[in-house]
């Protein structure tokens, strides 16, 4: 302030360029008149200012007149004035501005994008971005099922049912389609044969193995042979002509897991004709689980309403069972029955069955069933329930007979599983027994295969295993099945085998105790054919060439054949042709893989070429040659030819049978039953088949014992406790699951559970837990007679149970009817339900629409809807696996889905509810849903949507853009049905594995060091697991929403051909991967704007709803068809919506 | 206040010199311009500590994905957007305070609306950090807001995600000036004080340029006034964009008409639980007793209880409505929170915003520091689960029973997003005492050297 000295006049001297000046004498001005603008610049302003700051500070002595000022007090005042704003002029503020705006753009960043690049040269036949699809067979089981694989640049990415086969008709089931994964499974064997040493494995050559494998063959005594089940005319000549090359040395045994093989009772393999029946009555066991792909097509047929009105009717289902199957769950009457009281029920109604018809059921048989009456009538003894009012024996009884006499048929089954083992054999009798009484036989009930695809040599392997433990076999060959795993005690019996030779994908527990391992092809990488029925033939191709050093198990065969030193045209081929050759070469240029032609073996390709081109082409009388022939066979990949049927031979049952008493009710009697979703756990390192919830019990990624809520507090444990189950000398540990319907005393576990460590792969090693061993094989060794004990361990294991309530307190969900009110007033129960809130639309029409503008949403062109039968859906998942092929539907493991995370976009919701005011849940009713996007008019998710990111498109379907998404989750919250799935993680990274640690620290650590490029989950995607992914979707990020949108990919490719083309779209042209699977075919889809379509049919049933619509007005796109229930009437029945319903809604009429 | 029976543990000003306006700026100014107890080291150091954990819960989000938290389906929104709405609660409150009791000539607001307006600034900060961070990709939130851009993309003004956007940020902005705007000249003076070089360096940029004379106070009374105006519908319309949020969704236990004025009195109900809570250590912390006095305490708290009682009401008709509806979703709802496995949220909420607040109809609470302390610590606690019991309660059970999860929980992360945001608001309030004036230096001048109410009650 007292520094009065004027600013200093530029000078040359100072001229030296400061760029940055901090206070205004540093300042250089080039020429004086802009100076003095400059200088000016503020002048009045400032000083004025200057002065009111004085002023405001008590510096009253200087001078608050501005105009008089010298430009020095001026100058000295600005000076003070920027004192007072040190160090940030005008040009500090612009630079500190200029860095801020850099750190803040330094934050952003590109991703580096991906290059695509075109074919240079395009193979004939194949456009970019078009899906080839070819016609083939994979086998579950032993079950050859055909189907049609979707495949993109030579890699199948969905497994699909051939549309062409008369029996599957398009569908194709769950373990079939969830094969794809086990394709490109990254724990199959990758680098060849393996010969066991010492230390563990060591890879050998083919040739060595060959050559090894041939001496021993050669050496003399038996061969055993063990493979899964032999159908299709070149697998049945395979065997023969090994059989034969080896003069009758060979012991060919067949190892079958099929759940249902026991329902035949030594009377060869049975064909059941359901959809000739007009009731099925079951005795345990689990039908809808048990039977093939094709019977659950029948069953659609059998169970979907037809008629309308007073005609309207349906196939009946009655389930006496002890634990809840999904055959229970979907049966119109189910009688819980104890395991060991299922054969008495059985031969309880066989026995007023004869006595109808005036027939006789063995003596021993109906003593004993007398002496447990003991007077009174057997269901009570029993402990039956009552159905309208009469004794559930002689319910159905009556209805069979009832049946008989009006020239219909039935079909009786029972499966040995899940009854008490002591009287299974009697059980199957039973059921044999009433079919037969009851005229079914022929019918519904129909003989063994044909008899030309069928070994007839065979045996069943337990007598190979048999021969093998008593040192009889010099050699053996175990091909593609795994009796190790599937049967106790196997394993000593291999042992004493001098050489065992297994064919298997991956070292299995069976591939573990063999001296030779020659890894085996996937049915896509093969060739092969089938016989599901007798003459229904499937022929099978392969889609992708070998992934790995591995050949087909028929080509092993053929390659020891050869080594052993046969020379029978079967299995030599000294001189390949030029165009096999070339093919070969081409194949074999990039990896080492085994290549037939190059060894002298008979291609197996050749072979099954030969058996058709020869046997098949004889057989179907055609008069094509051929090459025609062949090609046509592929390219539709069935072929019906005339086949002879065999005819059940007799049944006969020992008259003095007797049998054994029940055991006491606080006993608790332990069920064994195949895992619904895994079967025989061939598959278990499928993490499809791993999430897929269980069809009744819903729970995911583990075994479990199933319990009575009464048996429970009975003892005292609590739902997920680890049990010891102990059944005679042998025990397992298990996490208990409460079950409803479980009769009490009852338990329920699975086998197909619980490989062992690395046999199965890394998926299924997920499954291990300390804590218990899931595995319940060992049990089944002990042969008890099912009385079992279980003590608490104190640990618990909580299972990953993918619904989270089982009731729906009265609210109208999963709507149901019974046939009889159905039939005298269609809609009743429907309309009681929409009356809840909305009578009449703002359009005027009953339940019309709502709108407060009084408008709809037309839309003009295609509208897609849907259909869902709640009828015929078995809730057996083979959409939900399609649904995860077709989308790309990330797997998250056991944690995520304990979180409530799981990423399916079509679930099955199962309900449970009881008649009586039943706190156990004993005699429950229940109803599948499946529930997927409701493709709402009014969607609330839309409405809620900040971004935009889910909207609708002009065919009425709800899309998500994925890339707008921004994650705020509020749609999912909005939208009633919970249809929405978000991307908690990157799950794609590892889509196929279960997510592993939950220890997020250690995860966020080890991204932080690796960059994030690997997680404990990245891991468990290994290649090339992603070659499954469908190019036609997106793979969606982290963060963002996704949901269902009608297979959109679906209806896009085709309306684009339809815009070139300029054909319309047929109706079931375009159909979703839901729909189009499906087995009982519930689920319809089409055009909703086109009168005809299916879907307006089903849609125009008296019976369908639309869910919460009646609640909230969100005008869905699906329809659900209520579940008819073929059952008498109740009064609860009546009281439930029947029972007003002349009363009209108010204003409709 | 000499003839006020008091708990206050100041002697009574005949005791103390008289105030003059340097003893007045000397008070108010001394925290600024003293070094600071280890205490107060401590404790600031101790709220960094926990506001670590929350940028260590938003690295690991950022790295890992949402997933880290207890989140799922159906339970979209879980601590996160409860967290939320209680800290805009919070925030609500303060300008509240200034700007509706300013309209109402409320005189008594000089004591403490600097200090609320900074709990909104600061909450409303903290508040919107959750919206950016329990999105799914947070690094594309911007595309919230209405920019024009070349792909022709725009917000969807239907959704209420988007009014949410507009309101926080025009709330956010309005009392983030208005709280500056009152500061200016506190600032000047501080700057004029400071004798420090970086003091004056910062407080001359933050003053910016004030001069104090006449022409300046016209205006900025002015302008002051203005913002009142602008701020105070803002507060109301805040709130209740958050309440539509909910009232618009299809979830039964969201869709109430009453949710507008629900959410505005659970705010300012809980806002002012909050200003009490830190209040009252601050006062004494800051020897600004005498300023911040019982009385303006007490009526803090009576307002409050004006609040409570209006949300105790809400609570009882929303029962009502929901058995009115005959809506089966709807009265499911209330008896799961009631009665289901996330029932003890409902009864703390009950105990802590309907029982304990009724303490305040007596004036001896009213008047003890230590129950006032008490009680809005509870009224917290109780908003928090209001929130939760509202968001993540209602979508647990909604219209698809199979749909229900239990697996909801607590995972670590939601711990340390819900413990730092009150470390980070405790340290911006520490910071906060040390570095601004927190009570207008000009205003309480005004009020308590007006010879009429010099040393007696001055509303």
């Amino acid at each position: 302030m007292t520094d009065s000295s004027p600013m200093p006049t530029p000078s040359p001297a100072q001229a030296a360029p400061r760029r940055v000046w901090r206070a205004p004498e540093e300042r250089v001005v080039a020429d004086a008149t802009g100076a003095a603008a400059r200088a000016d610049e503020f002048a009045p302003e400032v000083a004025r200012a200057i002065a009111d700051l004085r002023t405001a500070h008590g510096h009253s002595n200087v001078s608050c007149q501005t105009e008089g000022n010298s430009d020095d007090a001026i100058n000295e005042l600005r000076r003070e004035l920027t004192t007072s704003l040190p160090a940030v002029n005008r040009r500090g503020f612009m630079q500190l501005t200029g860095a801020a705006a850099v750190f803040a753009l330094a934050g952003c960043y590109k991703k580096h994008p991906d290059t695509i690049v075109p074919y240079a040269h395009q193979p004939e036949g194949r456009t970019l971005g078009k899906a080839v699809y070819f016609s083939s067979t994979v086998r579950d089981a032993g079950r050859a099922i055909p189907v049609m694989v979707k495949t993109y640049d030579g890699r199948p990415i969905k497994i699909e049912g051939n549309p062409d086969h008369p029996l599957t008709r398009g569908s194709a089931d769950v373990r079939t389609q969830a094969s794809l994964l086990n394709l490109y499974d990254p724990d199959r064997l990758q680098d060849g044969p393996k010969k066991k040493t010492e230390q563990g494995y060591a890879n050998v050559a083919w040739s060595e193995l060959d050559a090894a494998v041939g001496a021993a063959l050669k050496s003399g005594g038996r061969i055993g042979l063990i493979t899964g089940p032999i159908d299709g005319p070149a697998n049945a000549a395979l065997i023969s002509a090994f059989s034969k090359a080896f003069g009758g040395q060979v012991l060919h045994g067949v190892h079958d897991t099929r759940p249902d093989l026991a329902f035949s009772a030594g009377r060869g393999a049975l064909v059941r004709l359901v959809d000739k029946a007009a009731a099925l009555v079951t005795f345990g066991g689990d039908y809808l689980a048990d039977i093939g792909l094709e019977e659950l097509v029948a069953y659609g047929d059998f169970r979907r309403l037809r008629g309308v009105g007073k005609d309207a009717d349906l196939g009946q289902v009655i389930s006496f069972e002890a634990a809840l199957s999904q055959t229970g769950s979907a049966a119109d009457l189910r009688v819980r029955v104890a395991p060991d009281r299922l054969a008495h029920a059985a031969w309880g109604v066989a026995e007023l069955v004869a006595k109808a018809t005036g027939q006789q059921i063995p003596a021993g048989i109906a003593a004993s069933l007398a002496k447990i009456a003991g007077g009174k009538a057997l269901g009570e003894a029993l402990g039956l329930m009552k159905i309208a009012g009469q004794d559930a024996l002689g319910f159905t009884a009556e209805r069979l007979v009832a049946l008989k006499k009006a020239g219909k048929f039935s079909l009786v089954y029972a499966s040995s599983h899940s009854t008490a083992r002591t009287n299974a054999p009697l059980l199957l009798a039973a059921v044999h027994a009433l079919n037969a009484l009851l005229g079914n036989e022929g019918v519904t009930v129909v003989g063994a295969a044909s008899d030309t695809t069928i070994d007839a040599n065979a045996v069943p392997a337990a007598a190979v295993l048999a021969a093998a433990a008593k040192g009889e076999l010099g050699t053996l060959i175990i091909s593609n099945v795994n009796p190790v795993f599937d049967v106790p005690g196997a394993a000593e019996a291999i042992a004493k085998v001098k050489t065992v030779v297994v064919l298997a994908d991956r070292l299995t527990e069976t591939a573990r105790v063999a001296h030779f391992v020659a890894p085996t092809l996937h049915d896509l990488e093969s060739w092969g054919d089938g016989e599901l029925r007798p003459g229904v033939l499937s022929l099978q191709q392969p889609c992708i060439a070998p992934l790995w050093d591995a050949r087909a198990k028929e080509e092993s065969l053929l390659a020891f054949a050869v080594a052993a030193g046969v020379t029978a045209p079967e299995f030599v081929q000294a001189k390949p042709d030029a165009k096999e050759q070339k093919t070969a070469n081409a194949i074999a240029s990039g990896k080492p893989l085994w290549i037939a032609v190059n060894h002298g073996v008979l291609s197996w390709q050749r072979f099954v070429q030969r058996v058709w081109q020869s046997t098949v082409k004889a057989q179907a009388k055609t008069v094509a040659d051929d090459r025609a022939f062949w090609n046509s066979a592929l390219a539709r990949g069935v072929l019906v030819v005339p086949a002879k049927v065999g005819a059940l031979s007799a049944l006969t049952l020992p008259a003095d049978v007797a049998l054994a008493a029940p055991v006491a009710d606080t006993e608790l009697q332990l069920v064994i039953s195949p895992s619904r979703v895994m079967g025989d756990g061939t598959w278990l390192n499928s993490a499809w088949l791993q999430e897929l919830p269980d069809p009744v019990s819903k729970v995911t990624w583990d075994n479990y014992l199933a319990m009575a809520f009464s048996d429970i507090q009975r003892l005292g444990l609590a739902p997920n406790d680890v049990v010891e189950l102990k059944l005679g000398t042998v025990s397992v540990k298990l996490p208990v699951h409460v079950q409803e319907g479980q009769h009490p005393g009852t338990l329920q576990t699975f086998s197909g559970w619980g490989r062992a460590r690395d046999c199965a792969g890394e998926i299924a090693n997920a499954g291990l837990d300390p804590n218990f061993s899931i595995d319940v094989k060992p049990l089944l060794a002990n042969g008890a007679g099912g009385v079992a004990s279980i003590s608490k361990t104190g640990a618990t294991h909580v299972l990953a149970n993918v619904q989270g309530h089982n009731r729906m307190h009265g609210r109208d969900i999963a709507l149901d009817d019974v046939l009889d009110l159905h039939r005298t007033d269609a809609g009743g129960k429907i309309r009681h339900a929409h009356r809840a809130l909305w009578g009449t639309g703002t359009d005027g029409k009953e339940h019309g629409r709502l709108s407060v503008f009084g408008k709809t949403h037309d839309v003009v062109g295609h509208k897609w809807g849907m259909s869902v039968d709640l009828g015929s859906c078995t809730g057996c998942n083979a959409c939900v696996v399609a649904c995860n092929a077709e989308n790309n539907i990330p797997v998250v493991g056991r944690d995520e889905v304990r979180r409530g995370r799981e990423m399916h976009w079509l679930r099955i919701d199962r309900y449970y509810s009881s008649a009586q005011d039943d706190q156990d849940m004993l005699d429950v009713d229940v109803i599948q849903q499946p529930v997927m996007c409701q493709q709402c008019d009014n969607a609330p998710c839309e409405e809620a949507c900040p971004a935009m990111a889910t909207m609708h498109n002009d065919e009425g379907i709800n899309v998500m853009v994925y890339n707008r998404c921004i994650g705020t989750r509020y749609c999912s919250n909005n939208c009633p049905y919970k249809a929405r799935r978000f991307n908690w993680y990157e799950y794609g990274k590892y889509r196929f594995g279960p997510q592993g640690s939950s220890d997020a620290f250690g995860r966020i650590a080890k991204n932080l060091i690796t960059g994030g490029a690997t997680s404990s989950q990245a891991e468990l995607s290994k290649h090339p697991l992603e070659m499954a992914l469908n190019p036609e979707v997106t793979v969606r990020s982290r963060g963002v929403m996704e949901k269902c949108n009608f297979c959109l990919q679906r209806t896009r490719d085709i309306r684009e051909r339809e815009k070139t083309t300029n054909h319309a779209i047929r109706d079931g042209e375009i159909t979703t991967a839901c729909a189009q699977t499906c087995p009982t075919k519930a689920i319809t889809f089409g055009d909703l704007n086109d009168e005809k379509s299916a879907v307006n049919v089903q849609i125009a049933h008296a019976h369908g709803y639309k869910l919460l619509d009646s609640v909230l007005n969100t005008r869905p796109a699906v329809t659900y068809l209520a579940k008819i229930r073929n059952r008498p009437v109740t009064a609860a029945d009546e009281s439930a919506g029947h029972g007003d319903a002349a009363a009209k809604p108010e204003g409709a009429h | 206040m000499s003839t006020v029976a008091t708990s206050d543990p100041v002697p009574s000003s005949q005791e103390l010199p008289p105030l003059t306006a340097k003893q007045i700026t000397d008070d108010i100014t001394r925290p600024i311009f003293t070094k600071p107890p280890m205490a107060w080291h401590g404790a600031i150091a101790a709220m960094q500590g926990l506001a670590g954990l929350l940028v260590i819960a938003i690295a690991a989000y950022c790295i890992e994905g949402y997933g880290i938290f207890g989140v799922n389906q159906p339970v979209n929104w879980g601590n996160d957007i409860t967290t939320y709405i209680f800290w805009i609660g919070i925030a609500v409150a303060g300008t509240l305070v200034s700007s509706v009791l300013f309209l109402f000539r409320q005189t008594w607001r000089t004591a403490v609306n600097r200090s609320t307006e900074a709990m909104t600034v600061f909450a409303v900060q903290i508040a919107g950090l959750f919206p950016l961070i329990h999105t799914g990709r947070p690094w594309v939130d911007f595309w919230l807001l209405p920019y024009p851009n070349d792909r022709m993309l725009w917000p969807n003004l239907k959704s209420a995600i988007v009014w949410d956007v507009f309101a926080l940020t025009a709330y956010a902005t309005t009392s983030i000036i208005f709280w500056y705007f009152g500061l200016i000249p506190d600032f000047a003076t501080v700057r004029d004080r400071a004798t420090n070089k970086w003091q004056r360096m910062v407080y001359s940029v933050l003053a910016m340029g004030w001069r104090g004379k006449a022409n300046d106070w016209v205006h900025y009374e002015r302008a002051y006034s203005q913002f009142a105006w602008i701020a105070t519908p803002l507060v109301i319309g805040m709130h209740s964009t958050i309440a539509i949020l909910a009232a618009v969704g299809k979830v039964p236990g969201w869709h109430a008409t009453i949710f507008g004025p629900y959410f505005v009195s659970g705010a300012i109900f809980g806002g002012l639980a909050m200003a009490l809570v830190f209040l009252i250590p601050m006062r004494s912390m800051l020897k600004l007793e005498r300023y911040i006095t019982i009385d303006h305490l007490e009526k803090l708290a009576k307002v409050m209880l004006l609040c409570g009682l209006l949300v105790s009401y809400v609570y009882v008709m929303e029962f009502f409505s929901a058995w009115w509806s005959e809506n089966s979703s709807e009265r499911h709802q209330f008896v799961y929170r009631a009665l289901g496995n996330w029932s003890f949220a409902f009864w703390i909420m009950m105990i802590c915003n309907i029982a304990i607040p009724q303490l305040l109809w007596f004036r001896a609470i009213r008047r003890n520091l230590v129950a006032l302390m008490a009680i809005g610590i509870a009224v917290n606690i109780g908003m928090w689960f209001e929130r939760f019991v509202i968001i993540s309660l209602s979508v647990m059970q909604d219209h698809i029973p199979a749909a229900w999860d239990y697996s909801f929980t607590f995972r670590t992360f939601d711990w340390f997003i819900l413990i730092g945001s009150f470390g980070l608001f405790f340290f911006f309030i520490l910071g906060f005492c040390r570095v601004v004036p927190v009570i207008s230096i000009a205003e309480i001048k005004a009020h308590l050297l007006k010879p009429k109410h010099q040393g007696g009650n001055h509303d």
